[in-house]
């Protein structure tokens, strides 16, 4: 955990369309300042993030990922955020069971009109791993590229 | 195909449709038309798109965020191709008739270039004037440039102008007095400075010694005191004019020269402006300096020559200047005309008048323009120690002052008039008294008094009155007045005169008054054209800034005449209006600041400046005190900051006539103004707020970002008092109806407050809980139950305020007891109003409005208004609800659709696109550009080393920056490059997808290329943006993002779009009054209708109706419709005839009807029919009530019984002594938790019925709430005075029925008053309650409809999708959504067309793009997609494998991430394509 202070967390967010990206645009609009460690991803729906997606973002070498849908009750598509927020779930507790820690991976809810609370959770996520070290994949000293080469299989399939 | 209307004729009905309004009823009517076939103009008088609903924060019953509903809407409308907004657009007129209207809409200039417009808020960030933000009722401010919010669409800045501030428009030169004084405030001195310039060249120097008009018209003036306007232009000229922005002095462009004679003001000013449009000016001044009066007259004491000689010194900047020049001696007259093609005369007045009276030139007489030329030009003329000034004008003030300075002991002034009459300005002559000089007023010389060949004094006359009773300028003098006045030195101040003997004689110009040289006031022209004359000699009466103006319409004029135009055209002076301060503007009374003076002994010694100024910061707090009547001061900042030169503040209103063939009016309401409500203290306590204003506290984007504060002390308030009824139910206010929305804004507005500070304790004090809509009762129920809402059944009369703690208390009566509380926060439930705009729109449109001032409808033509071809909807029509507002917009939008089905699709644009290219089999090719925005994203994002990096990414072909992606020479230049290179993909790095996509992705395809070859970065909303203080990380993030779009692009295939044929008639289930105008409606649009009913007549609920509340015949309704339904020959009718199977999609459905009257086994036939949209109207019916001795006793009733019994057999019913009714029977209980919405009213005609037929029969309503909302009201109140007593009761007390011999006996407890009553009454009439009609549970299943807890169907959306199913192609209307009332059920009838529509209108309907696709060979048919599917969706085919159909996916990607075998993908976002964007996260990946 040495040199802590320097360490400059990348965080992956899936931001669903409709309440997140949108949440991030105003909260862009409102030129709210938060840390630049986050790397959003938009998706249709957030019951569209499976957790491989999730695993494959530790693999990246993402040091946390949050998945970011409709307040519950509120999703474009019904039920999508209940889905993703079951995902988010069984995955947290796979990766404690694996010993990369759960805490790595959150799920949040917000509207579209949430700005503030967009960059609250990007404060918030950024001090979390900031406190809990770089991802242990980095940590191993292996270089990330490495890493999603040699972590993905079926890599050297895809056209160069 | 669409078949031929009846009624459609080839008469050129036009295909374009005016909606006004932007609210989400003008919205949903525009997004209707649009989408079937018609050409949109909506206008909306706001800036923005959005109405009321972008104000709210959440929307009730489902505590949806509002903006989130709202935002996806607003874009779909902004990008509709087939709608055309116009914002701050007000529609004047409407000639015509139905089907060829011209209207005339008027667009308020915005002063910004909405197609220039970023909206990167630089300007806003520039602008220095503040205004209360009325988005956020007064609670926040905003600048005088702003979006009406951060969301706004169009997402654009506009300036608010008010007119020219008094200031402005008083100052003789027009200078900027507000600009200057906003830029002050802001501590922007040298900005300032070059406001002032504009108009007037010598900041420092007029500040000091205007007489400033201005101050006197200061709106400030009329609160406390006048803006120290003056001092503040002296400022800037002290503090700015170093840094001030400079004006380039052009290069000489023009060939004609022209000649300046006097370096004066006006001369200075003339020669200056010429000089800025190149021409080469000659400047020829008598004098050694240039300035005139400014440097050879004015004391130095008032004004110090280095400041005159700096500010001069700068406009003679590329002046051809020619000091000690005398015309007539130097250069002649001739020479000047040989030479110069324009003259400007501005040689001022430089002869001191002479008076005749004896000795007038011994020595010891000087003549004061003469001294103060030479002690100003450092020349010290001897004065003796006694002096004698004569005169009462300015310069006599200065000679007096100069004397002293000069070594005279005293000094004593004389004039003439009186100190009222005094020429010289008040403050002149206090300054002179200050100083110790005597004024003796009502004095006139008689003549000098001459001893030993030098004066010894004057021998004074005593003045009678200097004017005569008309005013003219006549001295009398007083008889024996005389007195002897002992002076060294006499000091001849008496008026000025010309010298205007250069002019030869045989000039051409006359002179007048002694020398006087006047010329036209407009244009400054004299009698020779090019021969100009400004400034004092002129004659007019004189001040600097006078002399300044007159130069600058000289130089206006030489320039016309040098260029042979008109001299006057365009010019005419506006008569002067006074702007008064803007409404409601706050002022604290504070006094204007005054600036230190010298001390006398430290003045009098020397000409050091007596006036010392204020600091800057003095002068900051002083700009700070004004008013901005202007609103914008036209400072011009934005302007100058404007990067993409969008704002230009000459823009005028534009006046646009649009030929339409209808015009939907949805303007929505306005709220009733609280600032009437004297009782609760609103805008008085500052803890009084009205639900409106609580609104926007909760919102995000609110004033407090959502934080409820109290405004009193910015404490968290604990107990939260609502008062329901603000304006409401009130008819001493204008208002006798109900606002039918507050009841349930109020719970939501508890609800959200207490999830946002669970301390807080709302209470709600009412008079009916009014939850009369679908969901709304549960909704009140657990505001009540799980967030502990108080609801208090009292009308509260005043709210009193602790002065000291301003809490406020409350006194209500409740259980026979008085009680007493005090609230932190009162909030007041305002009602509703008719927009402001109602009366004006009327006139100019030619409808009606109602008694209440909405829009009159007919309650069975519930969309149209008075004038045929004009509908309404929404709030205009009275108060009401989202869904309400929603169902009746696209009911309008329906009845259009039928008006002008002969228009259908001639107006919409149709854009033609290049073929597109196949690059499935080539390389990836990726484009990147890379978005300045201005300086948005360049200011902190390295943009060229994220281009180096881009082009340095593996299938990158090309990469560069641009300095607005979205303009539209960039988007050729994308598709340039994309030729030129072969690109076959491409990304944007620039700002949201939210706004941008659709654009890029329409370049895309006038590029020949798939519109999902592309992927956007946003390296501005979530990047620069937000990271403004930390430029590497952000250069580093998007670098990231540019390599993870690139990263996924490349994987990007070409999805293409298929068209599925639709087949273009309807099915309409149910035969009752919704089923019947949907028929008839579809009909009407050419569509061919099944129309399905299981009963064996057509009708449904109608036939047991009679009479309406407001009087309407419900049987002539029902014969008319069902005689139009039979005689429509394209309406086919099945009665007796239930559906048995349905299957198909969006456009195509097949259906097999099972139909009564067969020739099969059962009597019955069965028939199959194909359709492409359904609509779901199969109604309700009345509950059989289980209680009260219903079905025991003959004496008991319901209440469509009731109306059965008052048409057959009113006899009985007039010989009764006592009849009541009983509400609720049925409903709001255990198993009917939902309110029935018609049966108070139902009970209100009943019971008014009987009053008419026996008004002295005893009625009583024993009622929990009574829920007559909107305009119902007005028959509960005449109810109510007809003698009609209304009972309420508890919910836990309801009242016991029992039978007895005589006559039924019902015990009840008031709950107003707590006492126990018995009636007696000989009928019990029960307001049963409304259920789903009998099959809908069975025809939900075989639909695949979903349905809520009570069996009424369920919409997408209760808000926004009333008439809609997730199910795409099936639509619902009438009671089968809830109960309703008739004409309810039939707006939402022929909305549910208008929806229907949107399907139907079109041949073929175009599917994919962002879909779910199965990949058959890894298909296992487990059915986990058809389990996830919210939308029930997928189906397992025959070949026993999934199938996902395209026209119905709705692309939410559920079903791609919960298949274990991986054998769905969701278009544009595919396993490959996502994978490869998180694995380039880290740059190392960037070469996969």
């Amino acid at each position: 955990m040495a040199g802590t202070a320097e360490f400059t967390p990348k965080i992956v967010a899936f931001c669903c369309y409709f309440c997140a990206y949108s949440a991030a645009d105003l909260a862009g609009s409102m030129r709210l300042q938060y840390p630049s460690t986050v790397r959003v991803i938009e998706v249709p729906c957030s019951g569209k993030v499976d957790p491989l997606m999730l695993l494959e973002a530790f693999l990246a070498g993402a040091d946390g990922v949050y998945v970011a849908g409709c307040m519950e009750g509120d999703c474009h598509f019904l039920r999508g955020n209940f889905r993703a927020k079951k995902r988010v779930l069984a995955t947290k507790r796979l990766l404690d069971e694996i010993g990369f820690g759960g805490d790595r991976l959150e799920m949040f809810n917000l509207s579209g009109s949430m700005g503030p609370r967009f960059a609250e959770i990007a404060h918030e996520m950024t001090e979390r791993i900031k406190k809990l070290g770089p991802s242990p994949l980095r940590r191993a000293g292996v270089s990330s590229g490495a890493l999603t080469a040699a972590g993905q299989p079926g890599k050297e399939g895809e056209q160069a | 195909m669409i078949m031929a209307p009846d009624h459609a004729g080839a008469d050129g009905t036009l295909g374009s449709v005016l909606v006004v309004g932007g609210g989400i009823g003008g919205m949903q009517a525009a997004l209707d038309l649009a989408a079937a076939g018609y050409f949109v103009h909506l206008a909306t008088a706001e800036p923005s798109i959005g109405g009321k609903m972008a104000r709210l924060d959440k929307t009730f019953p489902t505590n949806d965020c509002a903006m989130c509903l709202l935002g996806p809407r607003m874009t779909d409308c902004q990008n509709h191709q087939n709608i055309q907004l116009h914002t701050v657009a007000c529609v004047e007129s409407l000639a015509g008739t139905p089907g060829h209207f011209s209207a005339r809409i008027r667009k308020r200039a915005r002063y910004v270039d909405i197609n220039e417009c970023t909206a990167c808020g630089e300007c806003e960030a520039v602008c220095p004037v503040e205004v209360p933000d009325a988005f956020n009722l007064g609670r926040s401010n905003r600048k005088a440039i702003y979006r009406l919010f951060p969301q706004s669409v169009p997402n654009k800045y506009l300036i608010e102008k008010r007119g020219t501030p008094p200031c402005r428009a008083t100052c003789p030169s027009s200078c900027n007095a507000q600009g200057f004084v906003a830029l002050i405030a802001g501590g922007k001195f040298a900005e300032a400075a070059e406001v002032v310039q504009r108009r007037v060249p010598f900041p420092g120097t007029v500040g000091r010694v205007c007489h400033h008009p201005c101050e006197s018209e200061c709106n400030r003036g009329d609160f406390d005191e006048p803006v120290s306007i003056a001092a503040l232009k002296r400022a800037a000229g002290d503090f700015g004019w170093d840094d001030r922005p400079l004006t380039p002095v052009p290069d000489l462009t023009c060939a004609e020269r022209v000649a300046v004679i006097g370096a004066g003001p006006a001369g200075l000013v003339a020669a200056r402006d010429l000089r800025l449009l190149g021409y080469p000016v000659t400047l020829f001044e008598a004098l050694p300096v240039a300035g005139g009066i400014l440097r050879a007259g004015i004391p130095r004491y008032r004004l110090p020559a280095d400041i005159v000689d700096r500010e001069v010194a700068a406009c003679l900047e590329g002046i051809d200047f020619r000091p000690n020049t005398r015309i007539g001696v130097d250069v002649t007259w001739a020479d000047l005309r040989r030479d110069y093609q324009a003259i400007i005369i501005a040689i001022g007045l430089q002869k001191s008048g002479r008076l005749p009276i004896d000795s007038a030139d011994a020595p010891g007489v000087v003549y004061g323009l003469d001294m103060l030329r030479e002690t100003a030009l450092g020349g010290r003329p001897e004065v003796g120690a006694r002096v004698v000034v004569i005169g009462g004008g300015a310069v006599a003030m200065d000679g007096a002052r100069t004397a002293l300075r000069l070594g005279a002991r005293k000094v004593v002034a004389a004039c003439v008039e009186a100190p009222h009459e005094m020429p010289a300005h008040p403050w002149e002559v206090d300054e002179a008294k200050e100083e110790g000089i005597a004024i003796r007023t009502r004095w006139g010389p008689k003549r000098i008094v001459v001893k030993g060949g030098r004066v010894a004094g004057v021998e004074m006359r005593r003045v009678a009155s200097a004017f005569d009773p008309d005013g003219r300028f006549n001295i009398r003098y007083v008889e024996g007045g005389e007195e002897f006045w002992p002076a060294d030195t006499v000091i001849m101040c008496i008026g000025q005169a010309a010298d205007s003997a250069f002019l030869p004689g045989d000039a051409g110009l006359k002179t007048v008054r002694g020398g006087m040289l006047p010329s036209d006031a407009l244009t400054r022209a004299t009698a020779i054209p090019g021969v100009f004359s400004c400034g004092d000699i002129t004659g007019e009466p004189g001040s600097v800034v006078a002399a300044i103006s007159a130069g600058h319409a000289a130089a206006v004029s030489a320039e016309r005449y040098l260029n042979g135009q008109d001299l006057a055209a365009g010019r005419e002076v506006e008569p002067y209006c006074k702007l008064k301060a803007p409404d409601g503007v706050k002022v604290v009374v504070k006094k204007r600041a005054r600036a230190r003076h010298l001390a006398p002994a430290a003045a009098l010694s020397g000409f050091a400046e007596v006036n010392l100024g204020l600091t800057p910061e003095e002068a900051s707090e002083e700009a700070k005190r004004c008013l901005d009547c202007g609103i914008c001061s036209e400072c011009l900042q934005c302007e100058k900051k404007c990067e993409k030169k969008a704002v230009h503040h000459d823009d005028k209103d534009e006046v646009l006539d649009v030929n339409v063939g209808a015009v939907v009016l949805a303007p929505g309401f306005d709220l009733h103004d609280a600032n009437l409500e004297g009782e609760y203290g609103y805008g008085i306590y500052p803890n009084v707020l009205t639900s409106y204003e609580f609104e926007r506290l909760l919102s995000s984007t609110g004033p407090t970002t959502g934080e409820v504060r109290r405004p009193s002390d910015g404490a968290h308030p604990q107990k939260v008092a609502f008062l329901q009824c603000v304006g409401s139910r009130d008819a001493s206010c204008g208002a006798e109806y109900c606002s039918s929305i507050c009841c349930l804004y109020v719970t939501k507005e508890a609800v959200v407050a207490k999830e946002h500070d669970k301390h807080i304790e709302p209470t709600v004090f009412y008079l009916d809980v009014r939850a009369f809509g679908k969901g709304f009762d549960r909704y009140v129920d657990t505001a009540r139950d799980v967030y502990g809402v108080r609801y208090i059944r009292s009308l509260i009369s005043a709210v009193r305020e602790d002065p000291v703690t301003h809490s406020l208390a409350i006194t209500y009566y409740t259980d026979k007891a008085r009680h007493e509380e005090e609230f932190d926060l009162v909030v007041l439930a305002t009602g509703a109003r008719p927009p402001a705009a109602a009366k004006d729109l009327a006139a100019g449109l030619g409808f009606e409005l109602n008694e209440y001032g909405f829009a009159r409808t007919s309650e069975f033509t519930p969309v149209r208004t008075t004038r045929p071809g004009v509908y309404v909807a929404g709030a205009f029509r009275g108060p009401q609800d989202i869904p309400e507002t929603v169902m009746t917009a696209s009911a309008a939008a329906g009845e259009v659709g039928a008006l002008l089905a002969s228009g259908r699709g001639t107006e919409v644009r149709v854009k033609e696109y290049p073929p597109e290219r196949d690059v499935a089999d080539e390389e990836p090719r990726v484009g990147v550009f890379i978005c300045r925005c201005g300086i948005n994203i360049a200011s902190v994002v390295d943009v060229a080393a994220v281009v180096e990096y881009a082009l340095s990414l593996p299938g990158v072909a090309h990469a560069q920056e641009t300095l607005y992606t979205c303009s539209q020479d960039s988007l050729k230049g994308i598709r340039e490059v994309a030729r030129d290179k072969g690109l076959n993909r491409v990304v944007v790095a620039s700002c949201t997808i939210r706004t941008h996509q659709a654009l890029f992705r329409e370049n895309m395809r006038e590029a020949g290329l798939n519109q999902f070859l592309f992927e956007m970065a946003n390296i501005r909303d979530q990047c620069s943006w937000v990271h403004k203080d930390d430029p590497a990380g952000a250069t580093t993030k998007a670098q990231d993002l540019v390599r993870m779009a690139v990263a996924k692009v490349k994987r990007h295939r070409a999805l293409s779009l298929e068209a599925v044929p639709v087949t273009q008639r309807a099915l309409v289930i149910g035969g009752g009054i919704a089923g019947m105008t949907a028929a008839l409606l579809l009909a009407e649009q050419g569509v061919g209708t099944y129309l399905v009913e299981r009963e064996p007549a057509l009708g449904g609920n109608l036939r047991r109706l009679y009479r309406t509340l407001d009087g309407g015949d419900v049987q002539a309704l029902l014969d008319g419709v069902t005689g139009r339904v039979a005689a429509d020959r394209l309406v086919g009718t099945y009665l007796d005839t239930v559906i048995e199977d349905v299957s198909g999609h969006a456009g195509h459905f097949t259906a097999t009807l099972s139909v009564g009257g067969g020739d099969g086994a059962d009597g019955r036939r069965q028939e199959k029919i194909e359709f492409g949209a359904t609509i779901v109207a199969t109604g309700a019916g009345e509950l059989t009530p289980a209680e009260y001795l219903y079905g025991q006793s003959e004496r008991v009733v319901t209440g469509l019984e009731l109306e059965e019994m008052l048409v057959s057999g009113p006899g009985r019913l007039g010989a009764m002594r006592e009849v009541a009714f009983m509400q609720c029977v049925g409903s709001r209980q255990k198993d009917h938790d939902y309110c029935s919405r018609v049966c108070c009213a139902e009970t209100v005609k009943n019971a008014l019925e009987l009053k008419k037929l026996n008004p002295r029969l005893r009625i009583y309503v024993l009622h929990r709430d009574m829920r007559t909302y909107g305009f119902m009201e007005g028959h509960y109140r005449r109810a109510r005075e007809a003698g009609v007593v209304f009972i309420p009761f508890r919910d836990e007390e309801p009242p016991a029925v029992n039978d007895g011999r005589r006559w039924l006996e019902v015990a009840a407890r008031d709950r107003a008053s707590g006492l126990d009553l018995t009636l007696r009454p000989d009928l019990l009439v029960l307001a049963a309650g409304t259920i789903p009609a009998p099959g809908t549970k069975e025809l939900a299943s075989l639909l695949k409809l979903p349905t809520n807890e009570d069996g009424f169907f369920l919409e997408t959306h209760i808000k926004l999708g009333p008439m809609d199913f997730p199910s795409q192609g099936v639509f619902l209307c009438g009671a089968a959504h809830g109960p309703k009332f008739i004409s309810e059920a039939v707006y939402q009838a022929q909305g549910a067309v208008a929806r229907a529509m949107g399907i139907l209108s079109k041949p073929e309907l175009m599917v994919g793009g962002t879909v779910a696709r199965v990949d058959k060979e890894k298909c296992a048919a487990c059915l986990t997609c058809v389990r996830v599917c919210p939308f029930t969706v997928p189906r397992i085919t025959a070949e026993h494998v999934a199938a996902i159909a395209a026209v119905e996916c709705q692309g939410c990607g559920t079903c791609a991430a919960e298949c274990p075998g991986r054998a769905i993908e969701l278009g544009f976002y595919e396993g490959d394509q996502l994978k490869a964007k998180i694995g380039a996260l880290f740059p190392e990946a960037a070469g996969s």
